[in-house]
């Protein structure tokens, strides 16, 4: 049997489905905005207009505090995703020409909101002249009518910013849309900016963002937040969607390209956006502390030459202190999922936990602790993993690591997860702990279950050339080489095969 | 309503394919069905206010297009 349900109630836009009128448009902020990217930039005439880096300031401000926002408000309004965002980009390239001239706005997100309405106005009545019928995203009256009052997104509750986010993430959107929506939508990129990050052509990208955005406004999709009963794991999709935009922001190799963005900052924003809304979410928190530590060592990845400079041989000191602090505080606040098995240590820099049911404490709790309090396997993943992360950056230096919590830790995830690549992960702190053959017996069988996988060699190689088989880690080394595709990894693996076959000799 | 070919009842117009979404045993999927290669086996249509609504209702168990529609 097949459901084909009507959704009335949203006139007869509903159903039809014509050409998107947003199509082809890359949208985003104006080229006034990427001058916040760094030096050189952009920004040429508007230098000459004297006032523009004040200008400059309040719009990339207004960026970062309001996209979201007004594209939220605008939809609330309108239930129209594709002339909301249009609109919007619009409005943020008259601002680019207005503020510098004209001064900037003592309110500049009612600026921009009534400057957006006005498009969406003129493109509706457009539409009405061609009679066309575009598709409408479900928006209940109520918000509708909230959306239509508001004059000043400042001052608004940010009830239609979690909205947006919940509709970006909608499980009936495909995995990889998401993630483009979301950094369309929430963060406010351009197509271009997007098709960089997520390393796909931009025709691809602006053919993929086109599709989304149709499925977006024409499935049936509610611009809502779900129903308690629903909310942990719509949440569990909204952080999987924020992870994998903080990821692939980390391509070593891509570095040659300069966007204005960082994205490990805007997923780290988007954290706290959504932990300010909906706080004390475990999954939201563990994930921000995981990604806080992953983060604070940004500056130390690569080498001024490009080339990937590994864990241990980082510059410890240029990590980011704050970011560690702030992560190991809110793994504090967040209980286990069961009782620990971490031995313990004499070290006397414990990651501190909060015992097992305590309430998070340090930040404001949960309206309502039964539901806000519901620990989902993602959310334990994310602790684990920043758990691990947490001994990596608070080991005073490389060898003053705790190898044997970090397994045990991996130990614990492998058994929530059932996945090979943490197991990959184990046998390198098992190593650590017990020695090369100790982890190479836990690698056993992970080529079977990792075939494309230039890392599982790659370790294999690592491990054996420790344990004194040069031959067979040249073998192992020479795989992997089949395998990586990153050219800063491929980099690493040839050095390490060179000085194997060097020092044999 | 069963059987009734290719035809919808009168005064129910679909929205296309790209609208639709697909639910295998409760798991929800971002694209519609593969309209050649499944046998339709029935069609309901329900008044709901979102795709969210609808997903609720629906038996946990079957394979399942979900599609807005028009009513006239």
């Amino acid at each position: 049997m097949t459901d084909r349900p009507s959704l009335p109630g949203d006139g007869p836009g509903t159903s039809a489905v014509s050409s998107s009128s947003g199509a082809d448009r890359s949208g985003g902020p104006p080229a006034g905005l990427r001058s916040s990217a760094g030096p050189g930039s952009s920004s040429d005439h508007r230098d000459a207009a004297g006032g523009s880096t004040e200008a400059d300031r309040a719009l990339a401000d207004a960026w970062h505090t309001s996209w979201s926002r007004l594209i939220g408000l605008l939809i609330g309004q309108y239930a129209r995703p594709d002339l909301a965002e249009d609109a919007l980009s619009d409005a943020f390239e008259a601002a680019a020409r207005h503020w510098p001239v004209d001064g900037v706005p003592t309110n500049t997100g009612a600026w921009l909101l009534t400057a957006a309405r006005r498009r969406v106005l003129d493109r509706l009545r457009s539409e009405a002249v061609h009679r066309r019928k575009e598709p409408l995203m479900v928006v209940d009256d109520e918000m509708r009518a909230a959306a239509a009052a508001v004059v000043d997104p400042g001052a608004h509750v940010a009830d239609e910013q979690l909205r947006l986010i919940f509709a970006c993430c909608h499980p009936a959107i495909a995995p990889d849309d998401r993630v483009a929506l979301t950094l369309r939508f929430v963060v406010g990129l351009t197509t271009t900016e997007i098709a960089r990050l997520l390393l796909v052509q931009e025709t691809t990208m602006a053919a993929r963002l086109t599709r989304a955005k149709k499925r977006l406004a024409s499935s049936g999709i509610p611009f809502a937040t779900p129903p308690a009963a629903h909310l942990a794991e719509r949440l569990d999709v909204v952080a999987t969607v924020v992870y994998l935009a903080f990821t692939s922001g980390y391509h070593p190799g891509e570095g040659s390209v300069v966007l204005r963005v960082d994205l490990g900052d805007e997923a780290i924003r988007l954290l706290r956006v959504l932990d300010s809304l909906l706080p004390a979410r475990p999954v939201i928190r563990a994930l921000l502390a995981l990604l806080l530590l992953q983060h604070s060592r940004r500056d130390t990845r690569l080498a001024p030459d490009g080339t990937l400079v590994l864990l241990p041989d980082q510059d410890r000191s240029r990590w980011h202190r704050t970011e560690i602090a702030e992560g190991v505080a809110l793994l504090g606040s967040l209980a286990p999922a069961r009782p620990l098995t971490a031995p313990v240590t004499g070290h006397g820099r414990a990651i501190p936990q909060a015992p097992h049911g305590s309430l998070p404490a340090g930040r404001p709790g949960p309206a309502d602790p039964s539901t806000a309090s519901v620990v989902t396997r993602l959310a334990e993943e994310y602790r684990l993993q920043a758990l691990i992360a947490a001994e990596h950056a608070t080991a005073p230096t490389a060898a003053d690591t705790r190898w044997d919590v970090i397994a045990t830790r991996y130990l614990e995830l492998e058994r929530l997860t059932g996945s090979p690549v943490v197991r990959l992960a184990r046998a390198v702190a098992v190593a650590e702990v017990a020695g090369p053959s100790a982890g190479l017996l836990l690698l056993d069988g992970l080529e079977d279950q990792l075939p494309r996988h230039h890392r599982v060699p790659a370790v294999r190689a690592e491990l054996l050339s420790r344990a004194g088989d040069r031959t067979a880690a040249a073998t192992a080394y020479k795989e992997a080489l089949t395998l990586v595709t990153n050219p800063t990894e491929r980099a690493h693996l040839e050095s390490r095969l060179s000085a194997l076959t060097q020092d044999a000799v | 309503m069963l059987a009734f070919g290719s035809s919808l009842p009168s005064g129910v117009s679909l929205a296309p394919p790209e609208t639709g979404t697909l639910v295998v045993d409760s798991a929800v999927h971002s694209s519609g069905f593969d309209g050649d290669a499944s046998a339709l086996s029935g069609f309901a249509l329900v008044d709901a206010a979102s795709l969210d609504e609808v997903l609720d209702r629906l038996p946990s168990e079957g394979t399942f297009e979900v599609r807005p529609a028009e009513v006239t």
